[in-house]
C-alpha cells in the first residue's frame, strides 16, 4: 500500500518492495515493542525507504502521497466500487470472445493462476498447450483496449 | 531495438517460465531500458489486474528467494549483490546489431525508393475528401459535456452567502460542498440538444436523482457557447447526502425513466462512457459533502 502510493508502476513498485523488505530484514533487530506497535514501524520504514529510492533516481518525493493512518485502512468507495465493476466487465467482455478451450484456459490459468498441470488436468488439454495458450491470453489481454483502458484507470487512482 | 530481441524473454518472465538466473538477467536490463520496462509494465499490470491476490504471491516468491541469498549479518549494500540496486545497470553491449541492421536498412530504403510507383500528379480540384470537410477534425477537438457545480452557503434567515464556483467536472475531478450549501448545476460543452439527468450514488450504493426533482421532466439544454442552469437550485439538506458521493451527469437525446437511467449508470464501462457515438453521454466526478 506504501509503496504503491510512491511507484505506481509495477515494474519500479517490485523493485521498492524488494527493497523495503530487505530494509525491514535487515533492521528487525532494531524494533522495540515498548516504543509503539509493528504497523507504524513498518510503515515508516517503507516510507523512508520509497523516498530514498525516488531521490537516488533524482525525482521528488511527491508530499501529496504522504501516507496517512486513513489510507492504510482498505475502506470501499463508490469510486473503488465503479471502478472494480468496470475491470469485471472488461474482464467478461474480453472472456466472451474467447473460445470455449480458451475461455477455460483464461479463467483457471490467469484468473485464478493455478499450474499448468491443474490446469491441464481440469480442461483436458495437454500442459504444452495450456502453456500456449496462457501466453497468448496474457499478450491478447494486454493488447484489449478495455482491459487497457481499466489498466491506466487502476494505475492511476 | 532491444526490446523487438527481449519481447518474449519479457512475456515469458511475467508469465513466471524464466529461471531466476534470467529472470535476475532481464531485471537487470529493465532498470536500464525504459521501452522494455514499459512493455513488463504493460504486461505485469494487465496479470495484475485479471488476478491481483496472484501478485502478492508473486512477490513474496521473489522475496523469499532474495532473502536466501542474503548473508548472514549483511551490509547495506545487500541489495546491489542481489541485482536489486536503485542504480539501473549498464546493458551489454552488442557490436553487431548495427553492423547487419544499418546495412540492411539503407538497402531495404534504397529498394523501397527505387520500386515505389510516381505519386499522382492531381489537381487540387480534382481531389475530393471524404465527408464534410473540417467537420470531423473539429468535433474530435471540441471538448467533451462539462457539469460545473456552483454552491452558496446558507446564512442566517434564509439568506444565502456569494455564489462559487466548487468544482467543474470532468477537470477538476471532484468538487467540495457542505451539507448547508444550495448547490446550482450547469452543463456546457453540449454539441447537441440533450435531457440532463443529475443523479448521485452514496457509499452504500443508493442511487438518488437530484435532477429533475420528483414529478418534474428532464430539463433539455441546446448548444450554447455559454454555460447553461440545469434545472432549479438544489437545497443538499434534504437529499440526506454526506460524505463521498459519486455524481452523474447523464445527457440524453431522449427523456430517460428510471431503469433506463438505472441501467446507464450501471453501464458506465471504461468503453461506453462518454462514447460519442452513443445516443446517452455521461460525466462522472466525486461531490464530497462535508456535515
Amino acid at each position: 500500500m506504501v509503496v504503491s502510493r510512491y511507484f505506481p508502476r509495477p515494474f519500479d513498485r517490485e523493485e521498492a518492495v524488494q527493497e523495503v523488505w530487505l530494509l525491514i530484514h535487515r533492521m528487525a533487530a532494531s524494533f522495540d515493542p515498548d516504543r509503539g506497535t509493528l504497523s507504524p514501524w513498518l510503515r515508516t520504514v517503507a516510507t523512508n525507504r520509497c523516498k530514498e529510492l525516488l531521490r537516488a533516481r533524482g525525482r521528488r518525493p511527491d508530499p501529496r502521497k504522504e501516507v496517512s493512518e486513513s489510507d492504510i485502512v482498505t475502506s470501499t468507495t463508490p469510486e473503488s466500487v465503479a471502478r472494480d465493476g468496470r475491470v469485471q466487465e472488461a474482464i467478461a467482455r474480453f472472456s466472451k470472445g474467447l473460445s470455449a478451450d480458451e475461455a477455460q484456459v483464461f479463467q483457471h490459468s490467469l484468473l485464478e493462476e493455478r499450474t499448468h498441470d491443474e490446469v491441464a488436468a481440469v480442461t483436458g488439454l495437454g500442459a504444452r498447450r495450456c502453456k500456449y495458450l496462457r501466453m497468448k491470453l496474457l499478450l491478447r489481454a494486454a493488447a484489449d483496449p478495455a482491459l487497457r483502458q481499466a489498466l491506466g484507470e487502476v494505475t492511476e487512482s | 531495438m532491444s526490446l523487438l530481441f527481449r519481447k518474449r524473454s519479457i512475456a515469458r518472465a511475467v508469465a513466471g517460465e524464466l529461471s531466476h538466473q534470467s529472470a535476475e538477467s532481464l531485471r537487470g536490463h529493465l532498470r536500464g531500458c525504459a521501452p522494455c520496462r514499459a512493455h513488463y509494465d504493460e504486461l505485469m499490470g494487465t496479470l495484475v489486474l485479471l488476478n491481483p491476490a496472484g501478485a502478492a504471491d508473486r512477490e513474496k516468491a521473489r522475496l523469499m528467494r532474495a532473502l536466501d541469498q542474503v548473508p548472514v549479518g549483511g551490509r547495506q549494500d545487500d541489495a546491489a549483490t542481489l541485482g536489486t540496486s536503485a542504480r539501473p545497470a549498464v546493458p551489454p553491449r552488442r557490436f553487431w546489431i548495427p553492423l547487419v541492421l544499418v546495412p540492411t536498412g539503407a538497402f531495404a530504403a534504397w529498394m523501397f525508393a527505387s520500386l515505389r510507383a510516381p505519386a499522382p500528379t492531381l489537381p487540387d480540384d480534382d481531389i475530393v475528401w471524404r465527408g464534410s470537410t473540417g467537420d470531423v477534425q473539429a468535433q474530435a477537438q471540441a471538448p467533451a459535456e462539462t457539469l460545473l457545480v456552483y454552491a452558496s452557503r446558507r446564512a442566517s434567515q434564509g439568506a444565502r452567502d456569494p455564489v462559487r464556483l466548487a468544482g467543474e467536472i470532468p477537470a477538476s475531478g471532484e468538487c467540495r460542498v457542505s451539507v448547508e450549501d444550495y448547490v446550482q448545476f450547469s452543463a456546457k460543452g453540449l454539441r447537441t440538444p440533450a435531457h440532463v439527468t443529475i443523479a448521485a450514488r452514496d457509499t452504500s450504493g443508493r442511487v438518488q436523482i437530484l435532477i429533475p426533482r420528483p414529478g418534474a421532466n428532464a430539463p433539455l439544454l441546446q448548444p450554447a457557447a455559454v454555460p447553461k442552469a440545469i434545472g432549479p437550485s438544489l437545497d443538499l439538506k434534504p437529499t440526506g447526502l454526506v460524505g463521498v458521493v459519486r455524481l452523474y451527469a447523464v445527457f440524453s437525446a431522449k427523456e430517460l425513466d428510471d431503469v433506463a437511467l438505472q441501467a446507464a449508470i450501471a453501464a458506465t464501462t471504461v468503453v461506453d462512457a462518454g462514447a460519442r457515438n452513443s445516443s446517452v453521454h455521461m460525466t462522472t466526478g466525486t461531490l464530497l459533502i462535508t456535515p
